[in-house]
C-alpha cells in the first residue's frame, strides 16, 4: 500500500515533504579556472560543472574514516573524463583546504548557482560572504566572478557538484513558507473558457538575491511535488508568470501550467476526414493535434483508439479557426459518450486520455469542512450564437473545381489567399513552397507575371490561379431543446465545428445531449488534500447519510503552510 | 620498510584506511626491499586507480617470479579483491622467506666448520 494511502487514512498524518523550486538557468557557456587546494577534479572540468544532472561518481576516498568494500566506490582515475555515461567528479578540496574558481563568460551573466555535495564553510565572492549550503546562489552581474570556498571544517573536504549560469533555486520544509496550487479544468461551457492553474510559493533564503531573481524572464520553470519517502507524486511544471521578488529574506515565486499556451496562437482552420470506422481515432488524433500545436509538450497521452470493422460510410468536419483553448474545451463539453471521453488536463502534468474515467479516489464526508452543495438551473436549450451557421450542421464535400481567385506576381516573392468559405481540396498554378488548410493557401510565386497583346488584347501568362474544392455547410438545427422540454437556461454555443462526426451509427460529435445530461448538482469542501490529485478525477463520496456519489473534481486548491497541506475541493456530482 | 601483519578477513562491511593502504604498500615494498610504492597515505588522499593497478602489478610480478600462483585482484573495490592482494602478498613473503631458509641451508651444509649449526631440516636430511 502506497505511504500517502496510509498517512491519507491517519486522523493526523505526519507532515507531508514538499519539494519545489525554480530552474531560471542562463543560456551563458562559462568556462572555469581553478587553482589552489583541489585534490580532485574532471579533466573536462567546465563541462562537468557546468552539467548539473550528471551524477557524482563515489570515489575511494580516505578521508572520514576510508571508504567501503562494498562495491560502490570507483578508483581516482584522472583519465576518465566527466559525462552523463560516467558520471563526474566536479571539484574536491583537500581536507580544510580552500579552492579558488574563476568563471568566465564571454557576455554578462546575472548570478551563478553552486550544488554543494558534502562540506561546510564560506564562500568569498565580490566582497561578500555566504555560507555553504546544497544550493547557493551568487549575484555576479558581469562576464567573470572569483570565488575563494573555504571549509571551515580542518577534518572534512569541500565538494561541489556544478557551477552553473542563472539562478536554480530549491526549496524543501527546512526552508519553505507556504505552497499554494489552485489546480483547474473548466467543466463550464456557458462561455468556453480554460483557466489555467497557477502556483505560489512563499520560501526563507538566507542571502540577498534580490535584484538577480527581480531579472529572471517569463516562462522559467517552477517545479513541485510532495509526498513522503520512497513515495512522491508527479512533479508538476508550471513557468514564471509575474516579476520573482525578494523581501526580507523571503522569496515569492508565481507561475502558471502549461496551458495559457493554449491562448497563444490560432489553431488554423483544418478539415477533419472520417469514417464510421475510425470517427474516435480522427476525432482524438485531431484533439491531440491542437493540443501540441499550441507548443505544449504532453507528458502523458493514451494512444488513439483503434479502427474497427464494418460498413464504412465517410464523414467531413470542418475546424473553424479558433485558439487552441476555445477548441478543446468544446470539442471537451461535445465529445462525452459511451466509453469515448476525450480529456485534456495540465495542472503541470500535461495529460490527454480518451477512455471514460472510473472513480480513483474516496473521500469520506466525515473527513471533511464546511461542506457545501447546490443546485445550478438545468439547461433547458442550446442555441447558436453565430448568424452564418446552427448549432448543427452537415459539411458535405464537393467534387467540383472551382477557380478562387487569379493574382499577378512577382517572381520569388510570398503570396497569399484567404477565403470565406472551406475547402477540403486547395490548389495554385505556378507556385512552390504551398502550404494549405481549409480556407487559406500560402505560396512562393515561381514565375513574374507578364501582360501581352494577343490580337489587339491584353492577356497575362504566368499568373497564379487559385482553386479549389468546397466543403458545403448547410445549417440543419439553429437551437436544440431538452428531450423531456424541461424548464431552464438557454445556452448560447459558438459552433467551432462545423459537421459530424460518427463512430459506427452513432454520432460522437457534436453531442448536445451530453450537456443536458451534465449534473446541475455541484460542492464543495475541505480535506486533507492528496498530491497526487487532478481535476477531472472522479472520487467517490462518501456521505454521512450513508449514499454514495459519484463526482468529477472541478479544481482544488492545494495549499502546504506550516507543516501542514489542506485541499479545497470544488466538485460536479456525476462523470463529467 | 617494516612487515605489518595483512588483514585477510576483510568484509563488505569494513572500510579501508589509509593505515591500510599504507600498511599493503609497505608489505610490498618489503618484499622489493626498496620503495617502489608510494606508503604514506593520508587522509587526504584520494586513491588513483594508477596507485592501486602498480600495487597488484608489483605483487604480481614478484609472485610469479617465486613461483606463488593466486588469484589475481581486479580493479573493483570489493572485499573480495583486498583479501586476494593481501593474501598474494602474504603467500609470496612465506615463499620468499622458505626460499631464503633453503638458500641459508645449502650454504652452511656445504660447510664443514658450520655443520653443527646448519637448520634443523637439513640435519633431518628433509
Amino acid at each position: 500500500m502506497s505511504t500517502i494511502d496510509i498517512q491519507n487514512a491517519k486522523q493526523i498524518r505526519d507532515p507531508m515533504e514538499v519539494y519545489c523550486g525554480i530552474s531560471a538557468r542562463a543560456q551563458n557557456d562559462l568556462t572555469f579556472t581553478i587553482s589552489s587546494d583541489i585534490e580532485a577534479a574532471d579533466s573536462n572540468v567546465s563541462e562537468a560543472l557546468d552539467s548539473e544532472l550528471w551524477d557524482m561518481r563515489q570515489l575511494t576516498d580516505l578521508s572520514n574514516g576510508g571508504f567501503p568494500l562494498d562495491g560502490s566506490r570507483q578508483w581516482y582515475d584522472k583519465s576518465l573524463a566527466g559525462s552523463e555515461e560516467n558520471g563526474k567528479i566536479g571539484l574536491r578540496s583537500s581536507i580544510g583546504g580552500a579552492m579558488t574558481i574563476t568563471a568566465k563568460s564571454n557576455t554578462e551573466f546575472a548570478a551563478v548557482t553552486i550544488a554543494f555535495t558534502r562540506g561546510s564553510g564560506t564562500i568569498i565572492a565580490n566582497s561578500k560572504s555566504y555560507d555553504i549550503r546544497r544550493i547557493v546562489v551568487i549575484p555576479v552581474n558581469a562576464k567573470s566572478i572569483t570565488m575563494v570556498v573555504e571549509s571551515d571544517d580542518p577534518t572534512d573536504r569541500v565538494e561541489i557538484a556544478s557551477i552553473t549560469p542563472g539562478i536554480t533555486l530549491e526549496f524543501s520544509n527546512e526552508n519553505l513558507v507556504t505552497c499554494q496550487m489552485a489546480l483547474r479544468s473548466d467543466l463550464s461551457m456557458d462561455s468556453p473558457t480554460w483557466p489555467v492553474s497557477d502556483i505560489e510559493i512563499q520560501a526563507y533564503w538566507p542571502d540577498d538575491i534580490s535584484e538577480a531573481i527581480s531579472n529572471v524572464g517569463d516562462d522559467v520553470p517552477i517545479w513541485y511535488y510532495a509526498g513522503y519517502n520512497g513515495d512522491y507524486s508527479e512533479p508538476r511544471s508550471f513557468y514564471l508568470s509575474e516579476k520573482a521578488s525578494m523581501e526580507d529574506n523571503v522569496i515569492t515565486l508565481k507561475g502558471e501550467d502549461a496551458s495559457s499556451k493554449l491562448e497563444d496562437k490560432n489553431y488554423l482552420a483544418r478539415v477533419l476526414n472520417s469514417t464510421s470506422l475510425d470517427g474516435r481515432r480522427q476525432l482524438y488524433l485531431r484533439f491531440c493535434n491542437a493540443i501540441t500545436d499550441a507548443g505544449i509538450k504532453l507528458i502523458n497521452r493514451e494512444a488513439a483508439p483503434s479502427k474497427t470493422t464494418g460498413t464504412e460510410t465517410k464523414y467531413t468536419a470542418v475546424f473553424q479557426e479558433h485558439t487552441s483553448r476555445d477548441l478543446i474545451a468544446h470539442v471537451m463539453n461535445l465529445t462525452h459518450y459511451g466509453s469515448f471521453w476525450p480529456v485534456f488536463i495540465d495542472s503541470g502534468i500535461p495529460t490527454v486520455r480518451w477512455a471514460k474515467p472510473s472513480s480513483k479516489w474516496h473521500i469520506y464526508e466525515e473527513d471533511c469542512g464546511s461542506v457545501k452543495r447546490e443546485a445550478e438551473r438545468n439547461i433547458g436549450k442550446i442555441k447558436s450564437n453565430n448568424s452564418d451557421y446552427g448549432i448543427s450542421t452537415k459539411a458535405a464535400r464537393s467534387n467540383t473545381l472551382e477557380t478562387l481567385v487569379s493574382k499577378s506576381v512577382k517572381a520569388g516573392k510570398m503570396y497569399s489567399h484567404t477565403d470565406d468559405d472551406f475547402y477540403w481540396y486547395m490548389s495554385v498554378t505556378n507556385a512552390s513552397s504551398k502550404t494549405a488548410n481549409a480556407n487559406k493557401i500560402i505560396w512562393t510565386a515561381q514565375k513574374t507575371t507578364e501582360t501581352k497583346k494577343v490580337n489587339g488584347k491584353e492577356k497575362k501568362t504566368n499568373q497564379c490561379i487559385v482553386k479549389g474544392k468546397k466543403v458545403d455547410i448547410s445549417t440543419l438545427a439553429k437551437s436544440i431543446t431538452e428531450d423531456n422540454k424541461r424548464p431552464g437556461t438557454t445556452l448560447l454555443i459558438d459552433p467551432m465545428v462545423l459537421g459530424k462526426v460518427y463512430q459506427g451509427t452513432t454520432l460522437i460529435y457534436p453531442r448536445h445531449k451530453a450537456l443536458f445530461d451534465r449534473s446541475n448538482i455541484t460542492g464543495a469542501f475541505i480535506w486533507k488534500g492528496d498530491p497526487r490529485m487532478m481535476p477531472r478525477d472522479v472520487f467517490t463520496f462518501h456521505r454521512i447519510d450513508g449514499t454514495e456519489e459519484e463526482c468529477t473534481i472541478e479544481s482544488i486548491i492545494l495549499s502546504h503552510e506550516g507543516g501542514g497541506t489542506t485541499a479545497e475541493i470544488a466538485y460536479r456530482k456525476g462523470i463529467v | 620498510m617494516k612487515w605489518m601483519t595483512p588483514k585477510i578477513d576483510w568484509s563488505p562491511n569494513d572500510n579501508v584506511s589509509y593505515e591500510d593502504i599504507n600498511r599493503i604498500s609497505g608489505n610490498i615494498n618489503y618484499l622489493y626491499q626498496q620503495e617502489i610504492l608510494k606508503e604514506d597515505f593520508t587522509e587526504n588522499d584520494i586513491v588513483e586507480l594508477s596507485q592501486w593497478k602498480a600495487i597488484v602489478s608489483a605483487i604480481s610480478e614478484l609472485s610469479k617470479g617465486v613461483g606463488v600462483s593466486r588469484t589475481i585482484p581486479d580493479t573493483d573495490t570489493t572485499a573480495e579483491n583486498f583479501n586476494d592482494v593481501e593474501e598474494l602478498t602474504f603467500a609470496t613473503k612465506e615463499m620468499i622467506d622458505l626460499i631464503f631458509k633453503q638458500t641459508v641451508a645449502n650454504i652452511y651444509a656445504g660447510d664443514d666448520l658450520y655443520i653443527s649449526d646448519a637448520p634443523e631440516n637439513y640435519t633431518r636430511g628433509v
